[in-house]
């Protein structure tokens, strides 16, 4: 049993024991910590702090649990000279994120069979599920993924899938530095070929509803978000690509003795400086631009459903804000560069952030909370919290297994149930669809109430799902 | 009284959820035959031989085959091993010299294990177009009795230990894999991830990895085929855990991402 120190609202201290160069920080409330089993991501947070050159805290966000090395909600910031950088500490899906946009019509214009078509057109549009990559488009080539690495999103946009304005609204304008191509396996290159545009599988979703409670209704409106309006969100990440960008270096690291000593291998690390250290990091980068412009074709194709079917133009769809949440990146804190890793965890940039467009460094930066398909998610404002470096949550956590869940729903028909809710949902496999039920996931209402309380994140607006795609 | 007697292994597998026509047997009731007795009385249950070993072993079902051949009545799965062959060999002929002296007539043609799906009526050429290979673990030595209608309840057994088990894990898959070495570790995790998605099945190789970073390793360059291939619900088999020697085995605490 780990010792906690409340030291402010939803704010709890692991004291530092032999090994750690660190204390641990754990943001959450009593509440939320007595619904899962901690202890198995608190040894993970205890784990991390043993990693050299960190600095301040290893942090666990409100949707903690157990990930591979580091827990899945985590945050952990090293000291570029001193430090290392660790494929564990960002994750398999590299740059696995969420985008959210505004469509300037209600709920009304889904009724009748609206709805339903709307979901079928971009169950069309946009593949999801196993196996269902870009049939119809060419597969990327290698000038292409060179474009990918100098231009990032910008590479999507250039080849007509979305608007310069996009970029200004996407973390680091959809772009990290220092991607390099060659520092990617000819096995990821294929992986990722024809996998542009598509979701995936497991708990990635296309997601659209209705913007139901406003808690800052001044600045929802200056970030033009309005009661009632409808909202679409897209949750994927950098897919076959970045896994294998992942295993690949962690194939290399664990060969190169960088496991040694280390109390789970699954932490492998190389010196930031060193020559390994800065190949995962080109790598790394590669996948996260990989990844943006992912998430961006996936906005094209549904900008083009709602087109399509409720003669929307592409144009009224605005991007209100893309994030990653699994991520490195070097940022400046508190006048300190760090390399921040952010696994399962969003970058939450108060007011005043220099890499921010100038609305946002007025207001401070969108957090994207995803919850579940049946009760909400959130969009949250960033406080700038310098004892998380600037991170929040990433989304509610599961409550419940895989398997659990599958169990409990066996023989029960999930899609006329969650029709009953209010919420139609296509899928691939009924199976992902049992997995991801809303109960499989922690109640996001109280984990944003705890990310507010500890000063991370300010609630904006409340968004209660309608139409739902998943893998 | 007499009864209808035979000695089976019982299994568990992913079955399909649909099938040509034909009769079905009830999944929990597929077995694959030891030794058939016929009409018989009861044998001794206390002097049944324990089998010297205690996994369950893994197969493969890898055609679909209508036996008799002449004048096809049932549709079988063919039985290709992956673990415990030997074993199950040299078991099936220790019950044989259990069985004989108590006067059971036997099937002397050699052992060509088969696992039945259905009978009669049924279109072979629909069976042959349907079937893919299907992945196999054994869970148990069983004395069944026939009491029609493809019903086999069982009088007697002695479980095995499954050659995979599955775990919680709150994000992701996670399995107990067993094997006597790490050979089998690797054949029984492709079997685990292959219950899963069944064409994670065909990129599994004959290799014998001697530590887990291989088997792990080997496992990844599987996912990577099968992604670049066909997509694959699995992202990659994570480095955690090490193996722990158990009685005469090793289990390693398998997590997959998905």
């Amino acid at each position: 049993m780990f010792k906690l120190k409340k030291i402010a609202p939803a704010t709890y201290l692991m004291e530092q024991e032999a090994g750690m160069l660190v204390p641990g920080l754990i943001v959450a409330t009593e509440e939320i910590m007595k619904q899962i089993d901690f202890e198995k991501p608190l040894e993970q947070v205890r784990n991390v702090a043993s990693l050299p050159g960190i600095v301040g805290h290893s942090i666990a966000m409100p949707d903690i649990h157990w990930g591979y090395g580091f827990p899945i909600g985590g945050v952990a910031a090293m000291d570029p000279e001193t430090g290392v950088i660790s494929p564990g500490g960002v994750g398999y899906d590299i740059n696995c994120g969420v985008r959210l946009a505004i469509i300037p019509e209600s709920l009304k214009s889904l009724e009748g069979s609206m709805g339903d078509k709307l979901l079928k057109r971009i169950f069309e549009l946009v593949p999801s599920g196993v196996g269902r990559g870009q049939k119809k488009e060419r597969g990327l080539s290698d000038r292409d993924y060179r474009e990918i690495a100098q231009f990032g999103a910008r590479f999507a946009i250039e080849n007509g899938k979305g608007f310069a304005e996009d970029l200004e609204h996407i973390e680091s304008k959809g772009f990290i530095e220092d991607a390099d191509p060659e520092a990617v396996s000819d096995v990821a290159k294929s992986r990722g070929q024809k996998q542009l545009g598509t979701i995936g599988s497991g708990n990635h979703f296309v997601e659209i509803g209705e913007v139901e409670t406003l808690y800052q209704p001044s600045l929802a409106k200056q970030w033009g978000v309005e009661k009632g309006q409808l909202y679409l969100l897209i949750h994927s990440g950098s897919r076959g690509f970045g896994h294998q960008v992942c295993q690949d270096t962690l194939d290399d690291f664990l060969a190169k003795g960088y496991g040694k000593g280390l109390p789970d291998r699954q932490l492998v690390s190389a010196p930031i400086q060193s020559e390994d250290g800065k190949h995962y990091f080109r790598a790394m980068s590669m996948a996260a631009n990989f990844a943006f412009n992912n998430r961006q074709i996936i906005l094209h194709e549904v900008r083009k459903a709602f087109h399509d079917v409720l003669g929307i133009s592409p144009e009224q769809i605005r991007l209100i804000y893309d994030v990653c949440h699994n991520i490195a990146k070097f940022e400046t804190h508190e006048g300190r560069r760090l390399c921040i890793h952010r696994k399962g965890a969003t970058r939450a940039y108060g007011p005043g952030a220099e890499e921010l467009n100038p609305l946002f460094r007025k207001t401070g930066q969108p957090v994207l909370v995803p919850g579940d398909m049946g009760r909400a998610s959130h969009l949250m404002v960033g406080m700038g919290n310098p004892l998380t470096f600037c991170s929040s949550c990433h989304g509610a956590g599961r409550a419940k297994s895989r398997i659990q869940s599958k169990r409990s729903w066996k023989g029960r028909d999930i899609f006329d149930f969650m029709q009953k809710q209010g919420v139609s949902v296509m899928a691939t496999s009924g199976r992902t669809v049992a997995e991801e039920m809303p109960d499989a996931y922690k109640d996001v209402d109280r984990v944003v109430d705890a990310v507010e309380d500890a000063k991370l994140a300010g609630k904006v607006a409340r968004l209660k799902p309608r139409l739902v795609i998943k893998g | 009284m007499e009864k209808r007697l035979f000695i089976g292994l019982s299994v568990e597998a992913p079955w399909p959820h649909s099938y040509p026509k034909g009769r079905m047997l009830e999944e929990n009731g597929r077995h694959i035959t030891l030794a058939f007795l016929g009409n018989v009385k009861m044998p001794d249950f206390k002097t049944f031989p324990k089998p010297p070993f205690q996994l369950g072993g893994a197969a493969l079902a890898s055609s679909v085959v209508f036996l008799p051949k002449l004048k096809p009545r049932v549709v079988a799965y063919q039985i290709d091993w992956i673990s415990g062959k030997e074993e199950m060999i040299a078991y099936r002929q220790e019950l044989y010299r259990w069985l004989e002296p108590q006067g059971y007539s036997l099937d002397q043609r050699p052992f060509h294990p088969h696992l039945t799906i259905a009978r009669s009526p049924f279109v072979e050429k629909d069976w042959e177009t349907h079937f893919h290979p299907l992945p196999l673990i054994v869970t148990g030595i069983h004395l069944y009795e026939s009491i029609g209608n493809l019903r086999y309840p069982t009088l007697f057994s002695i479980p095995l230990i499954p050659i995979f088990e599955e775990f919680e894990h709150t994000a992701d898959i996670a399995f107990h894999i067993r094997g006597r070495n790490f050979r089998e570790l690797y054949a029984h995790a492709t079997l685990a991830m292959s219950f899963d998605f069944s064409p994670f099945l065909q990129y599994q190789k004959e290799v014998s990895p001697s530590t887990l970073e291989e088997v792990v390793q080997l496992l990844n360059q599987m996912v990577s085929s099968c992604d670049r291939d066909h997509g694959c619900p699995f992202k990659a088999v994570s480095y955690h855990g090490n193996v722990q020697e158990e009685e005469n085995w090793m289990t390693w605490e398998m997590v997959v991402d998905v």
